[in-house]
Order: C-alpha cells, then structure tokens, then sequence
C-alpha cells in the first residue's frame, strides 16, 4: 500500500530510521520471572488415625500438580472403616510448582487466627468435628474427630477459608484458599 | 501580533444586569470560502469555542461588557475583533492567509484539521470545570452515547457506543496513551486537570488515529501554551462529601519578555477515603493520587517546538468484598444482600490495592513550510508501571503479587498541507515500539511490539458540502516470549510472532442546511489487533471467579461503520440526533463457559476468548430548548444493541437505555455574584433485559432513577473573578445497582455526593491590568 505523498521520502525516512533505532536497541535478554504463584496450593493430604489402634493410619492426597486448567487433579478416595473414631490432621498442604515443594502447612499454623479449615462430609455416615482452635479461642481445624457409623459411601469436602481480620469461627466471611472434595467409602 | 499580545479588560460584573447574551457569526477567508474548525475564543475569559464545519461560531451565556474575540486558523493570520456587548451579536469575521515572510507565530489554539468528520462531542473548559475531582469517564458521562465501565467506585472507564477498553483510544495531549487497557479493571492513567477540553470522537477512527481506535477516541487536550509574557495561573480545590475526597491542582504558565520561550508547570492529586453506599461504607475503597506534568515551548517565526513532561502516579485500593476464591465464594457474596465486611470512614489502603504510574515525555516540533504547509514531527515515550497487590497468605509488607512495565516509544510525522485546489488534509507516517515486562504471578508473557502505519487524508468543501475521504495501512508485528506452560517453571521457554495488518479507510459527507440544520453521514473501517491478554490468558482472573483462556489463533478484529446524523444550532432550540451501526468481523470476546475447571481452589467456569461475526448499532438524541432568556430545557436519549450474528443472540456487558433530562436556570446577578446558573438533572437507566441467564452469574440490576443538582457562580474578590459551584449527585441517596459495574455482585453505587470546587486564578491576571 502507498499513497501519493507530496514528498514521500522526507516524511517516511525519519520514521524508518527511528524504527531501526528503536529496534535494534530491543534486544533484551532479561529472563523470564520465576513462576511465582503466590499462595498457590498445589497439594494436600489428610490423615487419618485409628484412635482405637493408632498403627491404623490411612492417608489420602489431592493432588494437583500443573496447577490450574491444564491436566486434572489426582484425588486419593478415602476408605475408612465403619464403627470407628479417628485423629483426623491436614497432614501436608504443599506448593510443588518448583523444583523443591514448599510445605504450607506452617504458615497456615503462624497465621491460624486468620484461617478455618472446615469439614464437609456429604452421603457417607461420618460425622467430622474440629477439636483445636487458635489463639483467639476460635476453631482452627487442623486437627479434627472423624467418627464413622455404619457402611457407606460419599464425599468428604475439605474448605480452607482465608479470613483476614474477619473471622468469626464460622465459615461465611473471608476468601476460599482451597476447596477440595475426596470420595469416602465405609466398608 | 500587538492586539494578541495586549491585555483585554475583562466586562465588569459588577456593572453587568444580564448574563444571556450570545456572539455567533462564520468564520470565512476573504473570498467568503467557509473557515471549519476554526478556533474562537474571549481573550481573558475560560470561554472558547471551535466553529463547526460550517466556519459557525456560537457563544453564549455571556454577560455585558467589552471582550476581546479572538479567531485562529490555520494557515492564517489570527484576528482580533473588540466588541462591547449589550444585546446578542452577529460577528461575522474574515480571516486573511498568513503570506511569505511570516511573522510571529503564536501557538494561541491554533486547531488545525483534527478531528474527521465523523460524530463527535466536546466537553469545553466551563463545562469541565463542574467535573473536576472526578475521574476521566466520569467527566465524559453527559456526553450523548458516552457511559461507563467500572470496578468498583474508584476504577471507572469510558464506554463509548457500547464498546471499551481496547477498543477505545485515548490521546493525551498528543500522545496515544499506552497503557495495559486490556483489563477492565485497569483505568485509564489520566490526570483529567490537564485538559481544557475533552473531545470523543465515535466511531471507527482507525485512519487518523491508528489500530485499537474501533469504538472511539476520547482526546484529552490541555489549552495551547500561551506565549504572552508573564506569570499566571490558577488553583482548583475540590472537597466531596461521599469519600471525603480532597483535590487540588495548580497550574502556572507564562512566558519570557521576548516571547519566544512559553512555559506551563501543572500540579495536581487527588485524595480519597472509603466510598459510602447508602447505608455504610465500602471497606478500602479510598485511592491517592499525585500528578504533575511541565511544557516547555519555543516558537519563532515558522517554527515551534514542544517539550512536554508528564507523571501520574496512583494508589487504589480495590475493595475488599470483592474479594472472593471461588465461584461458591461468589454466588454466597451475590445470595447476600450486603457485604460481610463494612468499612468506616478511613483513609487507608490495604490489600487489595494497585500501584499505577505513568511518566511521558513527549518533543513535538512544527514547521511552516513554504507554500507546502506545517509539518509536524513528534516523538514520545511512555513507561507503564502497574503493581498488584493481592489480599493472599503469602503478602509481605511490600511484595507485589504482580507487575507489568511497559515501554512506548513513537515517532509521528505529519505534513497538515495548504489547501490544493479546495482539498484541505494531512499525509503522514508513525512509528512504535513497544516493550513489555512482567514479574511474579503469570497473567500475560514478555512482547515486544512493532508497528508502522501510513495515512493520507483529506476534506473538500464548496458552498454548502463538505466531503472527506482517507486510507491508511498499519501493520504489527509482536513477538511474545513465555514458558510452553507458563506455570511451569521447568517448561521451556518460547518465542511465538504474530503478524497483523489491515487497511482501512473512511469517508464522509456533511451539508449545511438553512436555520443551523446540518446534516452528515459516512462510512469508515476500524480494526486492532488482538490484545495481548486475550491470545495469552490463562488462570483465573483476579476477583471475578472464572477461568480465563487466551487464544493464540485470534485473527484481526475489524469493524465497518456507518453513521448519520442532524444537528440543529441556533438560538433557541439545538440538538442532534445520530445513528450509527457498527459491522464487526472477528469481534474478540469472552465467552462465558459451561464447563468447570477444577482447581485446588474449588471450581471455576471456564472462559474462552472467541471470535464471532457481531453487529453493534444504537442512536444518541439530545436536544435543547431555550424556553425564555432564563430557562433552558434539555433532553437527551441513548441506546445500543448488540448481537452475535452467528447466533443472533445478544452480547454481554452493554450499557442498558438512558434517559435524561435537565434544566438550566440562569440566575441574576445577585450581591456581586454573577454568571449564577444552577441546573437539575434527572436520569434515568433502564434495566438490561438483553441478558440471559447463562450470560451472567446474577440477573442484571433493576432500573434507576438519578436526580443531579449543579450550581455554579463567579464571584469578584480583590478584583479577581472566583468560581464557585456545588454539585449534589444522587440526590436522593438512592440505593441502586449498575449492570457495568463488575462489582454489581458485592455491593450498590454510592450514595449521595456534595462536590464543592472553587477556582482562584493568581498572577498577572488579564482582568487586574488596564488596556494599553
């Protein structure tokens, strides 16, 4: 494309020059930024401990690695037995998007007045309490007691909510930091 | 020279019965051949205006007394007329062409071709004035067609024709502003007490002002430097009740005995606490904002240049409601009817907030050439900073979750050609490059951008017709450099390029009509290339719980637009009524998924940017009738309509009908009080039906109803001309909700807001001096 300039030279001359300048003085190499995914969980377990015969221990992972979108989490299924009382701990909370995975699990404990780790069982016949709290005197929800009744199957849901300067002991105010769901069966 | 060089008296209020008085004429060359565009101004007064493209002039609401007409043109000598006014004049005003040896040339607003014949509006100084402490789209909200998008109360952008972001340009003071204009939640880094005008230009202005200029173009223009010897200047503070805002800006100019060497310092911030919802405060909403911003200008004889330096830097705090994890997170927030957490009335900014800066340099130089014209050369660097900072776990103190910078270097050279055989244009060529940088979390990679684009265009007018027609191609070439999976940190890094160019053209008519009719219509052709987050994207997108997936197969957006319209000026009754249509090919959009991500977080829908054939068409009516000397009434209507033409289904986020009306009283002269008006307004926004359910995450908001007040008076202390006004918006604490507000979900608009400004102009004031 060019049109009918009245003196075409002059006018795209400088411009081409400046490009060229422009240009040539580009040539970056800074590095990419390390991936820095702030807050990013890309792990968690629960574990389970028999109170009745503590070497019954069973641990169950969420896992998801490429972090969001991408390939689809792995989640462990839960199996308990039926009739049973439980130790119940959020075992690891991982970020393994570099090379060494971070254990998030003692910055949550530093910052337990702003966190609540909340149990949600769906279906199977199990009942989850949260039996620590922080220093505040509200339930943090590291630990819990998870009672089984008789066979069955269904879902466990395991919410972190971030509450900062909100919270309350309930789980309404302040942002979800994870939300993960593991199926449960009881056989 | 010497009568633009002298001090003109300013009309003494004190002796002034009446302020409805009006000066119009047409501004011609000698041969009677018709001047558009012309600029015409009261020396020693705010009050100015550009002719219409029929070389018609109109000034009104002025008060009896002598004044100083001052007309500039382009190409010729400016003239001086001094009228005393008593009753409303006709000045018709001949202007003669600057020949051979030139002399002096002054930089007194000389408004050259601009702006294209396309729909255009204009908020002028007096205008303006009533807006300041606002933001830039706020300032443009009574502009017919023009609306907002907004996050939150402090994040507001301009929305013209139903389209926004990076699909409107903005030029500030020359300089086509670079910034990350992607987001929605990213405001537009501009300090609006730099302008002493704002003109939208609507409608597919791609082949004067470049790519990404689809919808529109809002040009922020500061007055030209003024080349009278002296100091002066003038303080606006600005005091609102809703957020406690504070504003003040200082602006001092003058210029060197001889003349030659003008100058211009402005400084100015804005200081905000939590905005108030009718009922309670919105938790860190507050922002603070320093700003400043120095021309240097040198003119003699043909030649001139411009030094121009500017700095905004902003701090915004976002508010906290909003802040959500997941789309449970969001529906819960939506279910309630009030947010969780409430603020108080503070100052402070907690995360969530963004750091913004945006510095500008800007070297223009102009020379008249010979029987050729004025060439224009300009080039410009901007620096974008942008920090977020997020309400996350892992927050130390001063840690940023986010960063862009980004570098704009352009070089513009324009020949604005002496008129050819009645074809008045310009041909010009421009140039950038453009640097991108990020650091910490990934929202979009490293580019570098290259562009070069050449334009021609060019206006014939005889009699009655005015004909324009233009082309110009741009091209781009970007290269982007990421990791394959940007999350990863063990994924190797890549280097995709993509190439864009389009040609696009425009053209346009307009004839005037006896009784001030004017009719006008055209067809013009737009384009941008994709942006870079809508080829990259991939998360989730900060606070609107979705997400985002870029395409990198996006091809060109283009629009073909076409417009018509009537204007009607004159004493009594003015108006316009427009229509425009916008063809869109490859139109760039977010299309809301059904299918969830599951992420660590809980789940999200997934969002893709996708390409569809659309069609954007509405109309803007406004029209205004002076019922007696003290009275005028005012109407105005807007509307858009948007569809997917594939599907025939409606697009998302579209401003929904607006109706307005308003009266101005023009009040007497009361106790050394003059030029008194006060005016009300009553708004009203229909509810956007055109939504379905599976568009949005909640219906959109009801209907609402707005009642405005603005008054406004001059008053005269120690023989200086003070302007005072108080502006009430929301007059009724009326609790409603915007369905262009993203935070329509958490929380209502603000309530209501008493805006207090007051204008002192200082120095060597042209009304404190006699007329030599």
């Amino acid at each position: 494309m060019t049109f009918a300039f009245s003196r075409p030279a002059s006018l795209l001359a400088p411009a081409l020059l400046a490009l060229g300048l422009l240009g040539s003085c580009s040539k970056d190499e800074t590095p990419l930024p390390a991936v820095r995914e702030n807050e990013l969980i890309t792990s968690m377990r629960l574990k389970f401990v028999n109170q009745a015969t503590p070497t019954d221990v069973r641990l169950a992972t969420w896992k998801d690695l490429d972090g969001q979108g991408g390939n689809p989490p792995v989640i462990d299924p839960i199996t308990l037995q039926p009739n049973t009382v439980y130790t119940l701990t959020v075992d690891a909370v991982l970020n393994e998007t570099s090379t060494t995975s971070e254990d998030v699990t003692p910055e949550i404990v530093r910052e337990a007045t702003n966190h609540l780790f909340v149990y949600k069982p769906t279906g199977a016949p199990l009942t989850v309490v949260v039996t620590d709290k922080d220093s505040q005197g509200l339930p943090f929800g590291l630990q819990a007691r998870a009672t089984t009744a008789g066979a069955g199957s269904g879902s466990l849901r395991v919410v972190l909510r971030h509450q900062v300067g909100t919270k309350d002991g309930t789980e309404t105010p302040g942002s979800t930091d994870f939300d993960t769901t593991f199926p449960v069966t009881i056989r | 020279m010497l009568s633009l060089l002298s001090v003109p008296s300013l009309p003494q209020t004190a002796t002034a019965q009446t302020c409805q008085l009006h000066v119009a004429g047409v501004v011609t060359d000698a041969a009677g051949q018709v001047l558009p565009a012309a600029t015409v101004r009261l020396e020693g007064t705010s009050i100015s205006t550009v002719a219409d493209n029929n070389g018609h002039y109109y000034l009104a609401g002025l008060c009896s007394g002598t004044y100083h007409l001052v007309v500039t043109y382009l190409g010729f000598e400016p003239a001086t007329r001094s009228l005393t006014l008593a009753a409303s004049t006709e000045l018709p005003v001949v202007l003669r062409p600057l020949e051979g040896t030139l002399g002096e040339v002054t930089a007194t607003g000389q408004r050259a071709y601009d702006t294209p014949l396309m729909q255009q509006s204009s908020v002028e100084m007096r205008e303006l004035s009533l807006t300041r402490g606002q933001t830039l789209a706020e300032a443009l909200q009574r502009v017919p067609g023009l609306r907002t998008i907004q996050t939150g109360p402090s994040i507001v952008k301009p929305v013209i024709h139903g389209m926004h972001s990076n699909r409107v340009l903005i030029y500030n003071a020359g300089v086509r502003q670079e910034g990350q204009q992607w987001g929605s939640e990213h405001a537009p880094e501009v300090d609006p007490f730099v302008a002493s005008r704002l003109t939208v230009v609507k409608g597919a202005a791609s082949v004067m002002y470049g790519s990404d200029a689809v919808g529109g173009v809002i040009l922020v223009e500061p007055d030209a430097l003024d080349y009278r010897p002296g100091l002066r200047g003038r303080v606006e503070s600005v005091l609102m009740s809703n957020n406690g805002l504070g504003a003040l800006s200082a602006t001092a100019e003058g210029a060197r005995p001889q003349g030659l060497l003008g100058y211009r310092v402005q400084l100015s911030t804005r200081q905000a606490a939590n905005a108030r919802v009718p009922g309670y405060y919105l938790k860190n909403t507050g922002f603070q904002e320093y700003n400043g911003s120095a021309t240097v200008g040198f003119a003699k004889n043909a030649f001139s240049a411009e030094l121009y330096a500017s700095t905004f830097n902003s701090r915004l705090g976002i508010f906290e409601g909003a802040h959500i994890g997941n789309t449970t997170d969001l529906l819960a927030a939506i279910a309630r009817s009030e947010p969780l957490v409430k603020g108080d009335f503070s100052y402070a900014i907690g995360r969530p907030y963004q750091l913004i800066g945006h510095h500008s340099v800007r070297v223009a130089a102009h020379y008249e050439l010979p029987r050729l014209g004025k060439l224009h050369l300009r080039y410009s660097y901007q620096r974008n900073n942008r920090e977020e900072y997020d309400l996350v776990r892992q927050a130390y103190e001063h840690e940023y979750q986010l960063r862009f910078n980004l570098t704009t270097q352009a070089l513009d050279a324009y020949l604005d050609h002496r008129p050819l055989g009645g074809l008045r244009g310009k041909v010009g060529v421009s140039a950038q490059h453009q640097q991108n940088y990020y650091d910490g979390r990934y929202l979009i990679p490293f580019f570098t951008n290259r562009s070069l684009g050449a334009f021609a265009t060019e206006r014939w007018s005889r009699g009655h017709l005015e004909l324009e027609a233009g082309a110009r191609y741009d091209a781009r070439h970007m290269q982007a450099r990421l990791r394959e999976v940007p999350t990863d940190q063990r994924s190797p890094e890549i280097r995709p390029q993509f190439s864009y160019g389009q040609l696009t053209g425009t053209v346009g008519a307009a004839y005037q009509l006896p009784a001030g009719w004017r009719l006008n219509a055209g067809a013009a052709r737009g384009w941008r290339p994709p942006s870079i987050n809508e080829l990259f994207s991939q998360g989730v997108h900060h606070g609107s719980a979705r997400f985002e997936q870029g395409d990198r197969n996006l091809r060109e957006e283009s629009t073909f637009n076409l417009y018509g319209g009537v204007t009607k000026k004159s004493e009594r009754l003015s108006g316009e009524l427009n229509v425009y249509h916008n063809r869109l090919n490859n139109y760039i959009y977010l299309r809301p998924g059904t299918e969830a991500v599951l992420t660590v977080r809980g789940a999200f829908l997934a969002y893709q940017y996708v390409q569809v054939d659309a069609a954007l068409y509405g109309t803007d009516a406004t029209a205004s009738y002076r019922v007696a000397d003290w009275l005028t009434a005012t109407a105005s209507y807007s509307a858009v309509r948007a569809y997917n033409r594939e599907t025939g289904r409606h697009l998302e986020l579209i401003p929904a009908d607006r109706t307005a009306a308003a009266l101005r009283l023009t009040l007497p002269t009361w106790r050394g009080l003059a030029d008194n008006t006060l005016s009300l307004r009553v708004e009203h926004t229909a509810r956007q039906w055109r939504v379905r359910d599976d568009q949005d995450f909640a219906p959109p908001p009801a209907a609402y109803t707005l009642c405005h007040l603005d008054a406004s008076t001059e008053a005269h202390l120690l023989g200086r001309s003070v302007a005072l006004s108080l502006s009430v918006y929301n007059l009724f604490n009326t609790t409603y909700r915007d369905y262009l507000n993203a935070f329509r979900y958490f929380a209502p608009e603000v309530g209501r807001n008493v805006a207090l400004r007051l204008t002192v102009p200082f120095g060597q004031s042209p009304a404190a001096s006699s007329t030599p």
